[in-house]
């Protein structure tokens, strides 16, 4: 293998450019195709990025329900699906589009920016040049990143198909699929994880964009709306989760993206508008749905408003007088159909599949109401101490909790687990949360009430919510309610706002610049020593010397690798998912055995005095070939 | 939502507010340990460049 630039071979460096130049070409075609409508730039730039996610996430879905998704048909059906959006809604508004576009620069142009917003945009550039700096030089090296979303992501890719994958862990059985879906488009055209990292990076950029543009929608100005989006954007959670396979903070910015199109929905832009205005916001709830479990408290909340949204024209006194016709069942009917089509569709799958294969949609948490057990599993609370136990020892109670997490009395700003508020959230989130609700009462403010209400519905039904990556939806009244005080103050107290929120955010981005699990020597070994082969998960991980011995054993010839326990599995497949990775669940040595002849095993990792050590020992095939801590390889002889 | 004016007084007692905030949060150990950690890890990170093994 050649060296090639920056230890990237050209083979990668080509897949690399196919992926972004493929990407732009169906982003900018949904862009161009809303810029040449009365929505305006912002909603165009919002609805490209949602319309991107649903072409892709729609199409491998689909190629995955047949068993044939690779990137040749991948890439066919989005082409496909572009080549449409191209002729029929670029085309023929081609004039339109070029004037709304020559109209948006020359009024970006003469805008003054205040120049505490030239900071913050400052602070979000350094960010990104950090996020994008160590996702292209870092291998996946996050703790759920190679325990299971990125074991989904290789066992989707490797199968070509979504089916239900057997393992020990509950995680890689259950887990819902879209997320890492979405990350296998990284993957598809490169051949290899290089860019997996940086996957949600554009979303959540959009997301601080949709704060923005919900801040607008509620009336304050363009400086009040900007404190809206620094209150999403300078969360350390959401910007440090621009990197890596975490999914909350790409759920939160399709939250925001839904209830930014929510709020948009205007029945005086006639059918098309209200239509896709539904499709928009059904994409982001099936999305979200199919993204993670938990997400069910998002959907309900856009659904809510969308249904309020469609309804209110009806319940108003004038509309009824102006057309003297009443409600028209159809046009309630009608998009709250599409918004649940779109919701099951891209969403639904996951609990089918876990319904059929584990007797539970919602597997592994058991469900149950009051004593009654709908679906057996465990326990929704016994999920919240995985890597939190000396949090939930210290702090016994949810306030207690609440307290010590979000005040980060115990963490510092980029622990995902247990932390990452940051100062903002504190100084202007909460507060401001806390002013949004009761301003939303003393002006009974329908939209604003059912944010209050829905915000809280999502807050209180939220298992752990105490952990904030959880409750990153909380954000949308905290960013509603810092824009509210910032709108609300003038002169030198809103200039000391200002200059508080720059100075919080220069905080956390300075404190966030390094890739906080990775000791230095390692990540500097990673950035300038090796090749992107060479740049393998194996090599970041804590117990690196089992799976640096695995990735040595297998660089010349990709292997068939079993485990029988628990073990984070990701950094076994190889940087190029070269390795076919599986669990065999195997209950007597008998089934063992005969399965390790029929899949062809190469090499099988056991835990040390567990049964399938002995059957494989027992069995004679097999040698014990590497040992570490509790691990240990055979080979087959 | 946007019409919402604040007087002098409730002005500064939000800023009050907001400042108390701000004292509590970095006036705390861990706040100043953020800094220095990142500063020693990118003194680390420096050193490995320089020592021959970068």
């Amino acid at each position: 293998m050649t060296l090639g630039f920056l230890g990237t071979d050209w083979r990668t460096w080509a897949g690399i450019f196919f992926l972004l130049a493929f990407s732009a070409v169906l982003y900018w075609g949904w862009y161009f195709h809303f810029s040449g409508k009365p929505s305006g730039i912002l909603y165009a730039l919002i609805a490209a990025q949602v319309l991107f996610i649903g072409q892709v996430l729609g199409v491998s879905l689909v190629l995955g329900w047949f068993g044939i998704l690779r990137p040749t048909p991948l890439a066919l059906g989005c082409g496909l699906i572009s080549i449409g959006v191209y002729t029929l809604g670029v085309r023929p508004n081609w004039n339109t589009v070029r004037e709304t576009n020559r109209a948006f620069g020359l009024w970006l142009r003469k805008t003054r920016i205040p120049f505490w917003v030239v900071l913050l945009g400052l602070l979000t550039l350094i960010i990104l040049l950090r996020n994008i700096f160590w996702g292209w030089f870092l291998p996946p090296f996050l703790r759920d990143d190679i325990a299971y979303h990125l074991t989904i992501m290789g066992n989707i890719i490797q199968s070509g198909a979504l089916h239900f994958f057997p393992s020990p862990s509950e995680w890689i059985r259950d887990y819902p699929v879209n997320s890492e879906l979405f990350q296998a488009w990284n993957f598809f055209f490169l051949g290899m994880d290089k860019l997996v990292d940086l996957a949600f990076l554009p979303t959540i950029l959009t997301g601080g964009l949709a704060m923005y543009g919900i801040c607008r929608k509620f009336g304050f100005s363009r400086r009040a709306s900007a404190v809206g989006w620094a209150v999403f954007a300078f969360t350390p959670l959401v910007f440090l989760e621009q990197l890596g396979s975490y999914n909350d903070a790409w759920m939160a910015s399709l939250f925001l993206c839904g209830v930014y199109f929510v709020l948009s929905h205007r029945s005086d832009r006639g059918p098309d508008g209200v239509r896709w205005t539904v499709i928009l916001a059904g994409l982001c709830s099936g999305v979200i749905l199919g993204t993670k479990f938990s997400g069910a408290l998002e959907v309900i909340a856009i659904g809510v408003l969308l249904a309020l949204q469609i309804l209110h024209p009806f319940f108003s006194s004038g509309q009824a007088d102006k057309t003297g016709s009443g409600v028209k069942i159809s046009e309630v009917l009608a998009p709250i159909s599409i918004f649940i089509v779109l919701t099951a569709f891209f969403g639904a799958y996951p609990m089918i599949r876990n319904t059929i294969a584990e007797g539970n949609p919602l597997a592994p948490v058991e469900v149950r109401i009051g004593e009654w057990i709908q679906w057996p599993g465990r326990s929704a609370s016994e999920f919240p101490s995985i890597g939190s136990e000396e949090v939930l020892q210290n702090a016994r109670n949810g306030w207690d909790r609440v307290y010590t997490i979000w005040f980060e009395r115990y963490r510092l700003v980029y622990d995902w687990n247990n932390s990452g508020t940051g100062p903002i959230w504190l100084f202007l989130g909460i507060p401001g949360a806390i002013l949004w609700i009761w301003e939303s009462f003393r002006k009974r403010n329908a939209q604003a009430i059912a944010i209050s209400l829905l915000s809280l519905m999502i807050l209180i039904f939220t298992p752990a919510q105490w952990r904030p990556r959880y409750v990153l939806s909380l954000l949308l009244m905290g960013g509603l309610g810092g824009a509210l005080l910032f709108e609300a103050l003038r002169n030198w107290p809103r200039r000391i706002l200002a200059g508080g929120l720059v100075a919080a955010a220069a905080f956390i981005v300075f404190a966030s610049l390094r890739p906080a699990p990775l000791e230095a020597d390692k990540a500097m070994a990673l950035v300038v020593q090796r090749t992107d082969l060479q740049r393998n998960a194996a090599f970041a991980h804590p117990t690196n010397e089992f799976y640096e011995w695995v990735e040595s054993r297998t660089s010349a010839s990709p292997a068939v690798i079993v485990y029988g326990r628990w073990v984070d599995t990701y950094p076994l497949f190889g940087s190029d998912l070269r390795n076919t990775v599986f669990s065999l669940p195997a209950y007597t040595a008998e089934q063992w055995r005969t399965q390790l002849a029929e899949r062809g095993a190469d090499l099988v990792v056991v835990a040390a005095g567990s049964s399938e050590e002995g059957w494989t020992r027992d069995s004679g095939d097999y040698e014990e070939v590497f040992r570490y801590e509790s691990w240990i390889v055979y080979e087959r002889k | 939502m946007s019409t919402l004016r604040f007087g002098r007084i409730l002005s500064w007692i939000v800023l009050a507010g907001v400042g108390l905030v701000a004292v509590v949060y970095f006036w705390d150990p861990t706040r100043r340990a953020a800094i220095t950690q990142t500063v020693g890890w990118f003194l680390t990170a420096v050193r490995f460049l320089f020592s021959g093994k970068g």
